[in-house]
C-alpha cells in the first residue's frame, strides 16, 4: 500500500461506511438490569425504525426504547455503558445516510418526548421537549402569534436532530442555520448525568452537542429564540445559467435586501430564484432599490423563452414536456387558496414541506450537499450539477446561504460549515429525483461518493456528515482535528456506545 | 427442518455482500458452504478499485491476513504480438491482491450470518410462498425452509441447475487454469496484473506475481489441453519477455462462464431464487469477477429485503434494482461506449493516446486479430445490436435475462 | 390494503389525536403500516386498532395518497374492538326529497332536531343507519339484508344530510348518484346560518366528514372563513382537530382534545358541527357552546 500503515489503517476503519451490525453480546443481562426502562422487543415494531428517509439503509435494533424523560434516557445511557449496548438516537428519522438507523442494539425513540413546555412571548424564547417536531411546534408558537426562526422545510424533522447537524431554511441568509437559534440546552451525556448547558452554563458541551451529530449526548429538552409570525410575500424570478442565479442570490444576501431568499431549479433548465419579504415596506425598498438589478427573468418571459430554445431542439422534447407538467402540477401547490390571504402566503413551512414530500418525497431518497465559502460556491454547483447529469435524468438543486455568527465559531468547528467561510457559507443540496423509480443502493452510493469527492476536492463541507459518509470525515477534516475530537469523545462516552460509526 | 428467512449458497464475495444486507435488517439467515472454511478458491485475486471500495465501506479494512504478497496491484498491462506494452494505472490508486481463502472467510465473518459450511446443496423445490431447500452434511441429509434462496455458488451453480437443468448447454464454457512457478528471472513488473492479447496463446492469457511465486495462467475453450496450452505460453513469455521461471510446483483450474456479460444474457433466477455473483455470468472486462459479485450479491440482498417490505415479487425487485449492475458491466463490453464512455477504471484510450500514430495502429491491428478468435460465438452482431439500443435508452433490455 | 407504500414520513403523526396524547409512534397510521410491512398480523396491533378514532385527519396529510381510513376499517373487521349495539329501526318508511340522517346524539335532542330540519327544509329519516354506522367503526359484521333494507329506504331520495362523517364517507362509496352532504356543509351554505356567525365565534369543523372529502371542503370553508372572518379548529396543514368525542375508541380525552383547540385562541362562543362535542366544550370553556342549528 503506498501510504504508511498508520494513515491507512485509521482513515480506512473509518471508511466502513455501512457499519458491521452489533451482535447482541450480553443484551439480555442488559434488559433486565433496565427496570424503569420498557424495550421493546417485538420485531413488527423494532421493523418500524429498520430503515430512515433515505430508505437505502437498514438495520435492526434489538429493542427499541421510547424516550419519556431524561431520568430514563439517563438510567439507558448509564446501563449501555455498562454492558457496551450501542444506544442509536431518533428524532423524525429524516436522515438520509443511516444516521438514524440502529445496526443492532437500543433504538431511542426521541418523538415519545415531544411536548412544548412554554412560550415566553416576552423574551421571544421557547423550551421544548427535543423530540418535538418542527410543524408541531409551529402550531404551539402560532397560537401566541410567534414562530420559530428557521427550521428545515420538512413538517417532521425533530428539533433534537436538527440541532446536532445543522438545518437549513430560506431565511437562513438572515438567522444562520436553525442550529443557531438555540440558546440553551438539557443533555443527557453519554454516561448519563442530566446537565443544562448554554452559552454561560458548561459552554464546552454546548459547544460540542450543538452541530455535534448526538456523539456527546442526547439533548432531551431545548430553550429556542422565537419571533413574531408574519406572512410573507413572494417573488419568484427565473433563469438559464446556474451562476448568475447564484451571483444575484449572493449579492442580495450580501446586501440584506430581502427576509427569504434561496434557488430551486429543475436540472439546470429551470433555475428560480426565490425572494420573500416579512412585510410591504421590506418589499417597497427591494422593489426601490435592487428589483431592477436582479437579472431572473419572470415567468411569461421566461417560458416563452424556454419555448423558443426547446423549439430547435427537438432532442430536449422530452425535457420540455416534463418542465411543463411539472409546472402545472407543482405552481398551484405554491399557491393554494388556503395558504393565501391578501396575496400573502401563510404557513410557508406547511406550504414548501408539503410539496417537497409530494413531488420530491419517495421510499429511496438521496440528498448528497456541499456547503463552501461564497467564492468557492458557484464552482461547486456547477461540478456538482454535472455529476448529476451524468448519473439522473431528473434532479433538483437546492441552494441557500447560511448566514454565520462569529460567537458561535467554537460550535462550528468539525461541522457543515466549511472552515474558511466567513460572512456567510452556502450550501447546495443535489437532489435526484427518484419517484417511484428503483435504484440500487450501488447506484445512489456511486452518486453520491461522486459529489462528496467534489467536496473533498475543493475543500468544502457537507450540511450533514452520517454513517455512509463517514469516510469523507477524515479526509475534510485531516486527522489532526478528527482525532482531537475523537478524543473527546472517547473521555466523553468511555464505551463508545452513543451513535457510533455516524462520524467516528 | 431448519427455518430461516434467507438462505444464501456459497460462502463467497457474493454470498457475503447479500448476507449483510440480509443480517443488516434483521433477517434471520443461513449460508451453506460445500467445502470447509476458510476454504481454497482459484483466482487471479486482483480485486478492481470499485470492489476494493465496497469491501472498506462494507466489512472495514482488510487484515493483513486476506492479502497476498505483493500486497497491492497499480494496474494492467496489456502485451500484444507487436511486443508493444500499454500499461494502465487504475483510477484512485492501487487495489489489494486478495488472498481468497482468507479475504472470503473474513467478509463471511464480518458479515454476521450463521454459516453451515461441509454442507452441498442438493436440490430445492419453490412453494411460492417458501422454498425448500434439501442438502448433505458431512454426508447427512438436511432439509431448510427458507422464504428466499440466493444462489451465490459461482459459474458452475448447482442452484442455477436445479431451476434451469438446461442452462449448461446454453452458453459456452470455457477453462482457465494457472500454474505457480518459482522464478529464476522475472522482468515483468510485478506491480502489475499482465494481459496478452495474442490469438495463438489463448482465450485469456495473463501472468502476475504472488508470494514470491509467478503464475501463469491460460483461458480456452473447454475440451482443449491445459498442458499444452500452458507449456506453449510459458515458452513464449522466455521467447519475448525473457521471463525464466523454474517447473511449475501446483497447478490449478476452473469451468468459466465467459460471456453473458457481452452479449446481456444473464441469469437472475426464478421465483423466489435468485442467482448471483459470477454465477448471473456478471464479469468486467480485465476478467475480473469479484467486484460484480459483491455488488450484485449486495443488490440481491436489498432485493430481498425490499420484495418483504413492500410486499413485491422478490424477481421484480431483484431485476429493477440489478439495472445499474447490468448496465455498468456490459458498457464495459460495448464499443461505442468504451470509444466515447470512460466504463472502466482504468483509462485504456489514454494509454493508447501516449503511443505514437504508427504504434497505435499496430496494437488496434492486435486487438482486432485477438477479437477475431472469438467469431465463432457469434457476439458480434448482438454487440452491436446492444450497443445500438444502449443509445436511445438508460440501460440493457431487461427482455434478454433469464 | 396499501400499507405498504407507506415509507415513514411521519406527517400523518402530526395530525393524529392518538398521536397527541400518547406519543406513542404504535398507535398512529405509520406504526401499522411499518409494522405490517414487518410481518404483524391484526391480532399483533390490538392496541393500535382499538385507539384510532376515524376523525380522519391523517389521510390528506399522507403525500402517498394511501386510504388509511379503509386500512384501520378493514383491520377492525378483523379485529372488532367491541360488540356493535345500537337499536334496529322497526319501521320501514320510504323517504323522498330531501332526507336528513340525524344520528344518535342529534336524535336525543328532538328540538334541535326539529329546528334543523326546517332550517334545511328536510324530512328527518327515521331510519338513519346509526347502528350500520357503529358497526362499522367497531368492525363488526354487517348484515347484507339490514344494509338493504337501509339503503332501500331513501332509494328515492333527492339529497341525503349526514351528521354522522362516518356513515357519509361510506354512503358516498355506496350511493355515487346521490347527492349526499354532511350536516355541516348543508348548514354552513345556508346564508340565513352563515350571517349569524360573528368574527369572535370559534367554529368547530365535524373532522371526519371534511377529512373524507378534504380537497373540496378545504376551499368550502376557506371561503366561510375568509367571509365571517373565524377562528376555526383547523391546525396549519388545515386538518381539523378533532375532539374525538363521536369516537367508539375511548383512547383519546375529548376534553383534553378540547383544550388544545381553544388553547390561545381568543374567542366569545363556541360553535360546533356535531352536536356531541357541545357536551365536551361545555365542560371546558365558560363561553356560550353552540350547536351550528342553534344559531
Amino acid at each position: 500500500m503506498p501510504r504508511s500503515q498508520s494513515t491507512s489503517e485509521r482513515s480506512t476503519s473509518s471508511q466502513q461506511t455501512n457499519p458491521s451490525r452489533w451482535q447482541g453480546a450480553g443484551w439480555p443481562a442488559f434488559v433486565s438490569s433496565l427496570k424503569d426502562v420498557a424495550v421493546i422487543e417485538d420485531a413488527p415494531m423494532r421493523g418500524t425504525f429498520a430503515t430512515d428517509a433515505g430508505g437505502t439503509s437498514y438495520g435492526m435494533p434489538h429493542g427499541v426504547v421510547i424516550a419519556r424523560s431524561a431520568a430514563q434516557i439517563s438510567a439507558l445511557l448509564k446501563a449501555a455503558q455498562a454492558h457496551r449496548v450501542p444506544v442509536t438516537v431518533r428524532g423524525g428519522g429524516l436522515t438520509t445516510e443511516g444516521e438514524s438507523v440502529a445496526f443492532g442494539g437500543v433504538l431511542l425513540d426521541m418523538t415519545g418526548m415531544s411536548k412544548c413546555l412554554f412560550i415566553d412571548p416576552q423574551k421571544l424564547e421557547v423550551r421544548v421537549e427535543a423530540g418535538i417536531f418542527w410543524a408541531s411546534l409551529a402550531e404551539h408558537l402560532r397560537r401566541q402569534g410567534m414562530d420559530y426562526l428557521s427550521a428545515p422545510l420538512n413538517l417532521t424533522s425533530s428539533v433534537g436532530g436538527t440541532l446536532g447537524v445543522g438545518g437549513i431554511d430560506v431565511n437562513s441568509a438572515r438567522f444562520g442555520c436553525s442550529a443557531d437559534q438555540a440558546l440553551a440546552l438539557q443533555v443527557v451525556t453519554p454516561t448519563g448525568e442530566i446537565v443544562e448547558c448554554s452559552d454561560e452554563a458548561n459552554p464546552e458541551l454546548f459547544r460540542r452537542v450543538i452541530l455535534g451529530y448526538g456523539q456527546f449526548g442526547v439533548i432531551t429538552e431545548a430553550t429556542l429564540r422565537i419571533r413574531r409570525y408574519t406572512p410573507i410575500r413572494m417573488r419568484y424570478y427565473y433563469y438559464a445559467s446556474l451562476r448568475t442565479a447564484i451571483e444575484d442570490l449572493q449579492m442580495l444576501d450580501r446586501e440584506q435586501a430581502a427576509d427569504y431568499t434561496g434557488i430551486l431549479t429543475m436540472m439546470d433548465a429551470a433555475i428560480n430564484l426565490l425572494v420573500a419579504f416579512d412585510s410591504g415596506e421590506r418589499e417597497a425598498a427591494f422593489d426601490a432599490k435592487w428589483h431592477s438589478r436582479v437579472r431572473g427573468m419572470g415567468e411569461a418571459a421566461f417560458s416563452a423563452r424556454a419555448f423558443l430554445s426547446y423549439l430547435v431542439r427537438p432532442w430536449r422534447w422530452g425535457e420540455a414536456l416534463f418542465l411543463r407538467d411539472r409546472k402545472r402540477q407543482l405552481f398551484p401547490e405554491f399557491r393554494r387558496p388556503e395558504h393565501t390571504r391578501d396575496g400573502k402566503m401563510e404557513d410557508r413551512s406547511v406550504v414548501f414541506s408539503r410539496a417537497v414530500w409530494k413531488f420530491w418525497g419517495g421510499r429511496q431518497m438521496v440528498i448528497p450537499d456541499l456547503a463552501t465559502s461564497s467564492a468557492k460556491f458557484a464552482e461547486a454547483v456547477e461540478r456538482g450539477n454535472a455529476v448529476c447529469k451524468r448519473f439522473f435524468p431528473r434532479y433538483t438543486l437546492y441552494c441557500v446561504g447560511i448566514r454565520l455568527r462569529e460567537e458561535h465559531r467554537p460550535h462550528y468547528e468539525m461541522s457543515c460549515i466549511p472552515p474558511d467561510a466567513a460572512g456567510w457559507a452556502y450550501g447546495c443540496e443535489f437532489e435526484p429525483m427518484i419517484g417511484d423509480g428503483t435504484w440500487s443502493r450501488d447506484h445512489l452510493q456511486s452518486f453520491k461518493n461522486a459529489i462528496y469527492d467534489i467536496g473533498v476536492e475543493m475543500g468544502a463541507s457537507y450540511y450533514r456528515f452520517g454513517g455512509m459518509m463517514k469516510g469523507y470525515v477524515r479526509r475534510v477534516f485531516g486527522d489532526p482535528l478528527v482525532d482531537r475530537h475523537l478524543a473527546m469523545k472517547r473521555a466523553a462516552d468511555p464505551a463508545m456506545i452513543l451513535n457510533r460509526d455516524v462520524i467516528f | 427442518m431448519r427455518t430461516v428467512d434467507t438462505l444464501i449458497v456459497g460462502a463467497s464475495l457474493a454470498g457475503a455482500a447479500a448476507a449483510k444486507r440480509n443480517v443488516d435488517a434483521g433477517l434471520e439467515t443461513v449460508i451453506l458452504e460445500r467445502k470447509e472454511l476458510p476454504r481454497h478458491k482459484i483466482c487471479s485475486g486482483i480485486l478492481s478499485p470499485r470492489g476494493h471500495r465496497f469491501l472498506i465501506e462494507n466489512f472495514g479494512p482488510l487484515p493483513r491476513e486476506a492479502l497476498h504478497e505483493p500486497t497491492s496491484c497499480r494496474g494492467v498491462t496489456f502485451h500484444f504480438p507487436c511486443l508493444i506494452p500499454l500499461s494502465m494505472d487504475f483510477f484512485g490508486g492501487p487495489t489489494p491482491h486478495l488472498h481468497r481463502r482468507y479475504s472470503d472467510h473474513w467478509a463471511i465473518k464480518r458479515s454476521g450470518a450463521e454459516v453451515h459450511d461441509r454442507t452441498s446443496f442438493v436440490g430445492l423445490e419453490d412453494h411460492g410462498d417458501h422454498v425448500i431447500v434439501h442438502a448433505r452434511q458431512s454426508g447427512n441429509p438436511v432439509t431448510y425452509k427458507a422464504r428466499q434462496v440466493i444462489g451465490a455458488d459461482g459459474p458452475s451453480s448447482l442452484v442455477i441447475r436445479s431451476i434451469y437443468p438446461d442452462y449448461p448447454k446454453q452458453i459456452p464454457w470455457f477453462f482457465v487454469g494457472q500454474k505457480f512457478h518459482d522464478i529464476v528471472d522475472c522482468p515483468l513488473d510485478p506491480q502489475y496484473f499482465h494481459f496478452w492479447f495474442h490469438p495463438q496463446l489463448g482465450h485469456y492469457t495473463w501472468s502476475h506475481a504472488r508470494d514470491g511465486r509467478q503464475i501463469v495462467g491460460v483461458g480456452f475453450k473447454r475440451g482443449d489441453n491445459f498442458e499444452a496450452r500452458h507449456r506453449q505460453v510459458k515458452q513464449y513469455l522466455e521467447d519475448k519477455h525473457q521471463v525464466r521461471l523454474a517447473r511449475h510446483e501446483d497447478e490449478e483450474g476452473c469451468a468459466e462462464n465467459f460471456g453473458p456479460s457481452l452479449v446481456n444474457r444473464y441469469v437472475f433466477g426464478k421465483g423466489n431464487v435468485l442467482i448471483t455473483g459470477q454465477a448471473t455470468g456478471f464479469l468486467n472486462m480485465i476478467g475480473e469477477g469479484m467486484s460484480c459479485a459483491l455488488h450484485s450479491g449486495a443488490i440481491a440482498g436489498e432485493a430481498v429485503v425490499e420484495a418483504r417490505l413492500r410486499g413485491r415479487p422478490v424477481q421484480e425487485m431483484y431485476r429493477r434494482m440489478i439495472a445499474s449492475e447490468v448496465r455498468r458491466t456490459t458498457d464495459q463490453w460495448n464499443p461505442l461506449k468504451i470509444a466515447f464512455g470512460k466504463p472502466h477504471e482504468a483509462d485504456f484510450p489514454q494509454a493508447l493516446m501516449k503511443l505514437s500514430w504508427r504504434e497505435r495502429g499496430l496494437v488496434l491491428r492486435d486487438m482486432w486479430n485477438f477479437l477475431l478468435l472469438y467469431k465463432e460465438f457469434k457476439w458480434g452482431r448482438q454487440i452491436a445490436a446492444l450497443a445500438g439500443q444502449r443509445l436511445f435508452s438508460a440501460g440493457y433490455s431487461a427482455q434478454r435475462w433469464l | 390494503m396499501e400499507f405498504s407504500s407507506c415509507h415513514g414520513c411521519s406527517l400523518c403523526l402530526l395530525s393524529c389525536p392518538v398521536w397527541r396524547q400518547t406519543r406513542d409512534v404504535r398507535l398512529t397510521p405509520h406504526g401499522r403500516a411499518k409494522a405490517l410491512q414487518n410481518g404483524a398480523s391484526a391480532a399483533d396491533l390490538q392496541a393500535s386498532i382499538a385507539s384510532c378514532t376515524l376523525c380522519g385527519a391523517c389521510e390528506p396529510a399522507c403525500p402517498e395518497e394511501i386510504p388509511l381510513i379503509d386500512m384501520i376499517l378493514e383491520l377492525r373487521r378483523q379485529q372488532p374492538i367491541q360488540v356493535a349495539r345500537g337499536d334496529v329501526p322497526s319501521e320501514k318508511e320510504i323517504s323522498v326529497g330531501n332526507v336528513l340522517l340525524a344520528g344518535e346524539v342529534l336524535r336525543q335532542d328532538p328540538e334541535r332536531l326539529k329546528r334543523i330540519a326546517s332550517l334545511l327544509d328536510i324530512a328527518v329519516a327515521a331510519d338513519d343507519g346509526s347502528d350500520i354506522s357503529r358497526a362499522i367503526e367497531c368492525g363488526a359484521a354487517l348484515s347484507s339484508e339490514r344494509l338493504s333494507s337501509f339503503m332501500g329506504s331513501f332509494r328515492n331520495a333527492k339529497r341525503l344530510v349526514v351528521a354522522d362523517g362516518l356513515l357519509l364517507r361510506k354512503l358516498r362509496e355506496w350511493l355515487p348518484e346521490a347527492r349526499v352532504v354532511s350536516l355541516g356543509e348543508a348548514l354552513s351554505t345556508l346564508e340565513a346560518v352563515r350571517a349569524r356567525l360573528r368574527a369572535t365565534d370559534l367554529y368547530v369543523i365535524e373532522p371526519r366528514a371534511f377529512h373524507a372529502d378534504h380537497a373540496r371542503l378545504v376551499r368550502h370553508y376557506d371561503a366561510l372563513i375568509k367571509a365571517r372572518n373565524l377562528k376555526t379548529n383547523l391546525d396549519l396543514q388545515r386538518l381539523a382537530v378533532p375532539t374525538g368525542a363521536s369516537s367508539a375508541a375511548k383512547r383519546v380525552d375529548p376534553l383534553d382534545q378540547a383544550r388544545w383547540i381553544l388553547d390561545g385562541r381568543a374567542f366569545e362562543r363556541v360553535v360546533v358541527e356535531d352536536a356531541a362535542d357541545c357536551a365536551v366544550f361545555a365542560r371546558v370553556t365558560d363561553r356560550q357552546v353552540l350547536h351550528l342549528g342553534d344559531l
